[in-house]
């Protein structure tokens, strides 16, 4: 026999059952795209996250926030304790800057020029900047992307050189000088986005915008990551009261957790699929070989072997399970641009490889190859005289 | 060289506690271009016969030898498919034909399973409706078309490939009597005009006037075999068998 014929035979058949196939395919489409959104997740998680760690100083900092502020001596505190690099303070203030469209509000972030790079997690500040001179000092300020240019044209607001006028406070106004334009950036920094900051040199900062010496965030550097609980414990017991302590690796850890979750219910969700999709392949072709047997008794007395005839059931099973993986493999693609977990500043989207593909496309196919072997086989083994007997 | 040669044939069905005996020491010799019919009551072994030649099922006992080739021991799956394939077309009395497929893909069959190219399929399967005078039905279904087009739409099945021997088991037994001629007319047809040897199976002993020869089975043994100059013997004795049957 020909690969074709068993394949336009066996169409034939799935044609006539169209009510089960359909059911059998929409089932495969579930489990192939289940699976490969499940993986996709997980993947797109370790992807992003594994750079993200690896970049920035968040995999062996702890950062401490509180509204009220912390004080220099908060900061050396946090210093001098065990297993810690160094801490430095980070002052943060809301303001908004005039644009064409109205006001758009900006953070102003200052931090010691010594201790940008490791904030922004870039070995050398010549990276963070397209433009200009990326340390902040005095009156000149690096600009965060989205104010330098515009977020849909792209079209430039600012250049190097000019003055940009903030409203600080509600109706005083500060004038900056730009020195440097920022990289539009993607997941940099913890609790602001780069691309919505200006920043700007401390000493500057606690003249012309607050008056305060205060921080509302101290970084703390470990000298190793592994010591990040620990400490964070200590530090916790050392900041003042309703002070927010959290580790970036705990907070990944708890993302995972969750992305985690969501990935195991869909594989889990997948294969349930698949297995409710083999015990219908498995019944719908039993109930089928029950239903054909004069058909086999016909093809074999005919001439076609036992193998052509398990061979037939088999292709049954393998197109319905193509049919739902052409299905499910497109829905995947589709809700892999669609669908996302916001993780911080960031969307998690699936991501598919060709590994989580070649899976995706092989393990329902397999299910179902496996479910419809038994009453295949059975077929196959069919005694023609008894297939048939007429009584 | 006879086409079929039976000698010493049995078939016993042993299933534990039952033990039927369908042919006792069956010793046959069909020639090439014989129309031979099967006669004798139900259960007589007349199917188990037929079904052994055709290699669908296997001798207890003897040897079978069908065109010089030993059916009765050919082992394999894939030697008894070609064999059946090659040699044998199979007539049924229900003819079993697949009803999602038309009257041509029916007919093809066979040549699927030989592997023969589409194109090649269609011709021969075409012009095998043609000799049963239904090449206007080639795209019908079967439930489209009435008991005597679809048995010869089964004996387009069954010639389709060439073979030398047809086996027709109560081939007209589904049939009024208007289309049951036309079956056997289209039989005597295809064995006098193609040469095709054929082996009839039946209790109706109105289809006798078109075979040359009849084997009578009674209980699974050769009971007699008689041309043409001895039915008259063969109907008496059946009737007599049905009066005795009335009689009890
Ligand atoms: N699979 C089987 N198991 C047991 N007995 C069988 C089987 N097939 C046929 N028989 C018996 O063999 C005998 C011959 O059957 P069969 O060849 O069908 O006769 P006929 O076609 O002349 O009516 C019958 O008694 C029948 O019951
Ligand atoms: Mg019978």
């Amino acid at each position: 026999m020909r690969v074709r014929d068993y394949v336009l035979y066996s169409l034939k058949s799935v044609r006539e059952r169209r009510g089960r196939s359909v059911g059998a395919i929409i089932g495969v489409m579930i489990a192939a795209t289940a699976l490969a959104l499940g993986m996709g997740i997980g993947k797109a998680f370790q992807e992003v996250f594994a750079e993200y760690l690896g970049k920035t100083l968040a995999a062996s900092s702890i950062f401490v926030m509180n509204a009220a502020g912390l004080t220099d001596a908060d900061v050396l505190i946090f210093s001098q304790l065990p297993c810690v690099k160094e801490a430095f303070g980070v002052a943060v203030s809301q303001a908004t800057v005039a644009t064409a469209r109205g006001h758009r509000s900006v953070t102003i972030v200052a931090v010691d020029p010594r201790h940008l790079a490791e904030l922004l997690g870039v070995a050398d500040l010549n990276e963070f900047v397209e433009e200009g001179i990326p340390v902040p000092r005095g009156m000149e300020v690096v600009v965060g992307a989205n104010i330098w240019q515009d977020q849909e044209t792209g079209e430039r607001l600012h250049r190097v050189g000019e003055v940009l006028t903030l409203r600080v406070g509600g109706r005083r106004e500060v004038s900056l000088l730009i020195a440097g334009l920022a990289k539009p950036g993607g997941l940099r920094g913890m609790g602001f986005s780069v691309d919505d900051s200006i920043f700007m040199d401390p000493e500057e900062f606690f003249t012309l915008i607050s008056r305060r010496r205060v921080y509302q965030v101290a970084v703390v550097i470990l000298t190793k990551p592994e010591y990040a609980t620990e400490v964070a414990k200590q530090v916790r017991a050392l900041a003042p009261p309703r002070s927010r302590v959290f580790t970036p690796i705990g907070m990944v850890a708890q993302v995972e957790v969750f992305v985690n979750s969501v990935g195991m219910l869909l594989t889990f969700t997948s294969a349930v699929s698949m297995g409710v999709t083999a015990l219908w392949v498995f019944d719908s072709m039993t109930i089928s070989t029950v239903q054909r047997v004069r058909e086999i008794g016909v093809l074999k007395a005919v001439g076609f072997t036992s193998r052509d005839v398990l061979l037939l059931f088999l292709t049954e099973a393998l197109l319905i399970s193509l049919a739902g993986e052409a299905a499910g493999l497109i829905l995947s693609a589709l809700l892999s641009r669609l669908v996302y977990i916001p993780v911080f500043n960031l969307r998690l989207k699936p991501v598919l490889t060709p590994e989580i593909l070649a899976l995706t496309l092989t393990l329902p196919v397999a299910a179902n190859l496996a479910a419809a072997a038994i009453p295949a086989r059975a077929a196959a083994r069919l005694d023609p005289v008894r297939a048939l007997r007429y009584e | 060289m006879p086409l079929i040669e039976l000698r010493g044939v049995w078939k016993i069905y042993d299933s534990g506690s039952m033990r039927v005996v369908a042919l006792r020491d069956v010793d046959i010799d069909v020639e090439e271009g014989e129309f031979v019919a099967v006669v004798g009551p139900s259960g007589s072994g007349k199917s188990t016969l037929l079904h052994i030649i055709g290699g669908l099922d296997r001798p207890t006992r003897g040897i079978v030898r069908v065109a010089g080739i030993e059916v009765s021991s050919l082992r394999s799956d894939t030697e008894l498919c070609k064999y059946r394939n090659e040699l044998v077309g199979f007539v049924f009395q229900m003819f079993y034909l697949i009803p999602r497929l038309t009257a041509l893909e029916n007919v093809e069959l066979p040549l699927i399973a030989r592997g023969l190219d589409p194109r090649e399929r269609r011709t021969k399967a075409l012009e095998a409706l043609r000799l049963v005078g239904l090449e206007h039905r080639a795209h019908h279904r079967p439930a489209e078309m009435s008991g005597g087009e679809q048995q010869r739409v089964a004996i387009a099945r069954a010639i389709v490939t060439e073979p030398k021997l047809i086996l027709a088991d109560e081939p007209t037994g589904n049939l009024d009597s208007a289309n049951a001629r036309a079956v056997m007319d289209l039989f005597e047809k295809l064995n006098k005009a193609l040469g095709v040897t054929i082996l009839l199976a039946t209790h109706n002993l109105e289809l006798l006037s078109y075979c040359d020869r009849a084997i009578r089975l009674v209980d699974g043994k050769v009971a007699g075999i008689y041309d043409r100059e001895r039915y008259d013997e063969l109907i008496a004795l059946s009737s007599k068998r049905l009066r005795e049957h009335d009689s009890t």
